[in-house]
């Protein structure tokens, strides 16, 4: 199973695709999993261009490498990616702060620690929020300084991706 | 007839006269910037030589360098395509003065017609209609500037009496801005032309551009070739055109025939030009300019009266008659084309650059690409950032709409931003459906290209390309490893790393 991780430029979040070689070798026939995807194709390719077929649909797309990342080609548009690496993701910023701000979960998992509680103040990149998906720790903080005002989730519950697990309130110096 | 001809240009046009001069059987000499060693005009050609240097100034523009390769390697004619050196009457005459012929109309012509202040008043005598407006002296006081505008009527235009492609043009709404407008379209009529002078215009609101192709030969044959709708612009530059024009009843097609046939008799036309008229919300048509030069949308009139028009340039230019009579010319069907720029629209549509790391054009029945570029080739701001154009023909206009966004859906370029998408968005707008075209149509309809949601397949088909054949981990990129221009981390294990 191999784990890579886009991020469409100009988003924040980061999405999880996870892919697996299934079948005997003779074709690429892979198990695929990434949001609402959780299928096998087998997929034709040719020198950065292929298609594969789902449920009898037709799927082509062209891609290239860029500078970290991929650009795709699907259905007339074009989609430059980035990939993002998770050794790196600790000091990216994120979060975007203007006064009260949700702390979101990037991707679907568990949360497994909250180390803040309603009223602390945080520091800049501090650990709130760790959380668990697809079998790796994501430890979540903040790209500003700022004090938590509601916390909306729970040690152990399963969150989707997107939803709101802290409100944030972030004193903004102009 | 010519053995062998120099083709004075780059990009598209130049593989374009290319296609038609080999087609011929006449051999093909291009020349080539240091920028352009790499690109497909000089792939196609059978000779090619240097220019050395980058701009086009160095470059292409080099009328003498030009003509010296040409009489170096035993050249019969020059096709100048458009642009550069396509309108430049001293060339023409350089060219007839080394016995080269010149694949265009004659000197006079080019230098009669490219002032734009005498041939508008050429053709008012003539009786073709003109826009209002007042040609004055170069060196009239503001004063009088000032009590022409109001006499004409404000709003009223400033354009550059050697001007094109809307340099030094400005639209002034009240006396009060006339003067500033008058100096800053002066300077930038200066800087584009060497040529200060300005003249005043009625500005019409909401005008269509539609163009008529006339073609004249040496034994006083001239026809027209139907019109071009080429309103929709940006910048003053055209991107998408048509023919025939949705606005034009046969009776008014057939008035502004006649007059843009006038204008060429007038004007002793020989070869192929352009003459532009813009057209009012009434039905109203005004003589603008004549371009001395093949158009760069001249395929949709090859497609509609199914002519070449490099190949009836080339005999023209060789001394024969036009292949063609105006009662032969008769148009079918309907023709449209989209210009593909490397340019970001949603960002005021700036020219950007980069490498094409893919460029698939799409092929299909009745679908035509004229492309100057090639899959890694760099595209740079050195020269016009368009890289194809897309034509495509139908019985009808829906038809021809239908078949362009067929194509432009399946037109994949990959490694820079273009406008493909915009001009997708474009197609579908009811307005353009209903065929309301106008020359402020873009400012006017804000074309919403939008950010839509990635699809998910999108991330399975970044990862069929990027992931390795077998095995487990996590992809962790290392910029530098995966960005070898040909290298894909498929056929490597860089990054990679088991978990």
């Amino acid at each position: 199973m191999w784990k890579v991780y886009y991020k469409p430029s100009g988003s924040q979040e980061p999405v999880l695709l996870e892919l697996k070689r299934v079948g005997d070798g003779d074709s690429l026939q892979y198990h695929v999993r990434c949001r609402s995807i959780d299928d096998e194709f087998e997929m034709t390719l040719t020198d950065g261009q292929g298609w594969w077929r789902s449920h009898g649909k037709v799927i082509h797309f062209h891609a290239v490498t860029t500078c970290g990342g991929v650009e795709v080609w699907l259905d007339g548009r074009r989609y430059p990616l980035e990939i993002v690496n998770r050794r790196r993701q600790r000091d990216a910023a994120p979060y975007v702060a203007q006064g009260v701000e949700d702390l979101t979960a990037p991707m679907p998992g568990t949360i497994l620690k909250i180390n803040v509680a309603p009223g602390d103040s945080f520091a800049v990149h501090q650990a709130l929020i760790v959380m668990e998906s697809m079998k790796m720790e994501m430890t979540l903080s903040s790209p500003r300084a700022g004090r938590v005002k509601e916390i909306t989730c729970e040690v152990g519950e399963l969150v989707r991706m997107g939803q709101s697990l802290a409100k944030l309130d972030f004193v903004v110096i102009l | 007839m010519f053995r062998r001809v120099l083709i004075a240009n780059r990009g598209e046009i130049a593989v374009r006269i290319a296609a038609t001069l080999q087609q011929m059987g006449i051999t093909v000499v291009a020349v080539f910037s240091d920028a352009d060693r790499e690109s497909p005009h000089v792939g196609c050609a059978d000779e090619a030589y240097p220019l050395e240097g980058v701009t086009a100034a160095e470059t292409y523009l080099r009328g003498d360098k030009i003509i010296e390769i040409a009489r170096d390697h035993r050249v019969d004619a020059i096709h100048p395509g458009y642009g550069f050196l396509s309108e430049n009457a001293a060339f023409a005459q350089a060219c007839a003065d080394a016995s080269i012929a010149f694949i265009g109309p004659r000197p006079q012509a080019i230098r009669a017609l490219g002032d734009k202040i005498a041939a508008k008043q050429t053709m008012a005598g003539a009786g073709v209609p003109v826009v209002p407006g007042w040609a004055g002296e170069a060196d009239a006081a503001p004063k009088t500037f000032g009590r022409e505008a109001k006499r004409i009527g404000f709003p009223v235009l400033v354009k550059a009496a050697a001007g094109g492609g809307g340099k030094g043009m400005r639209v002034v709404a009240k006396e009060s801005e006339l003067e500033a407008a008058m100096d800053s379209a002066r300077r930038e009529a200066k800087a584009a032309f060497g040529d200060p002078r300005v003249f005043l215009e009625k500005y019409i609101a909401r005008p269509r551009h539609v163009e008529f192709q006339i073609f004249g030969d040496a034994h006083g044959n001239v026809v027209h070739m139907y019109e071009r709708e080429c309103s929709i612009q940006r910048r003053h530059q055209k991107i998408i055109e048509e023919t025939p024009s949705p606005a034009l009843t046969p009776l008014l097609r057939e008035r502004m025939g006649e007059a843009a046939v006038r204008v060429a008799s007038v004007a002793g036309y020989m070869n192929a030009g352009t003459v532009e008229f813009l057209v009012d919300e009434s039905g109203g048509f005004y003589f603008l300019e004549v371009n001395t030069r093949l158009q760069v949308e001249h395929p949709i009139t090859e497609m509609t009266l199914r002519q070449d028009l490099v190949r009836a340039q080339v005999l023209v230019a060789a001394g024969e008659r036009l292949p063609f009579t105006q009662a032969e010319l008769r148009p079918e069907g309907h023709a449209l084309e989209c210009r593909i720029y490397a340019e970001d629209p949603p960002n005021g549509f700036l020219p950007s650059s980069g490498t094409l790391n893919r460029f698939a054009p799409p092929f299909g029945p009745n679908v035509r690409v004229d492309s100057g570029v090639m899959e890694s080739n760099d595209v740079s701001v050195h020269y016009d950032p368009m890289l194809a154009k897309v034509v495509t023909w139908g019985g009808y206009r829906e038809d021809s709409i239908a078949r362009m966004q067929w194509a432009l859906h399946r037109f994949a370029i990959l490694g820079l931003t273009t406008n493909v998408e915009f001009l997708s968005s474009l197609l579908v707008h009811p307005e353009f459906r209903a065929g309301r075209l106008h020359t402020h149509f873009l400012e006017e309809n804000p074309m919403d290209v939008g950010k839509p949601e990635v699809p998910d397949e999108v991330f399975v088909a970044a990862a069929m390309f990027t992931s390795p054949v077998s095995g487990e981990g996590v992809y962790d990129p290392i910029c530098g490893d995966s960005s070898e221009p040909g290298s894909s981390p498929w056929n490597a294990s860089e990054g990679w790393r088991t978990a």
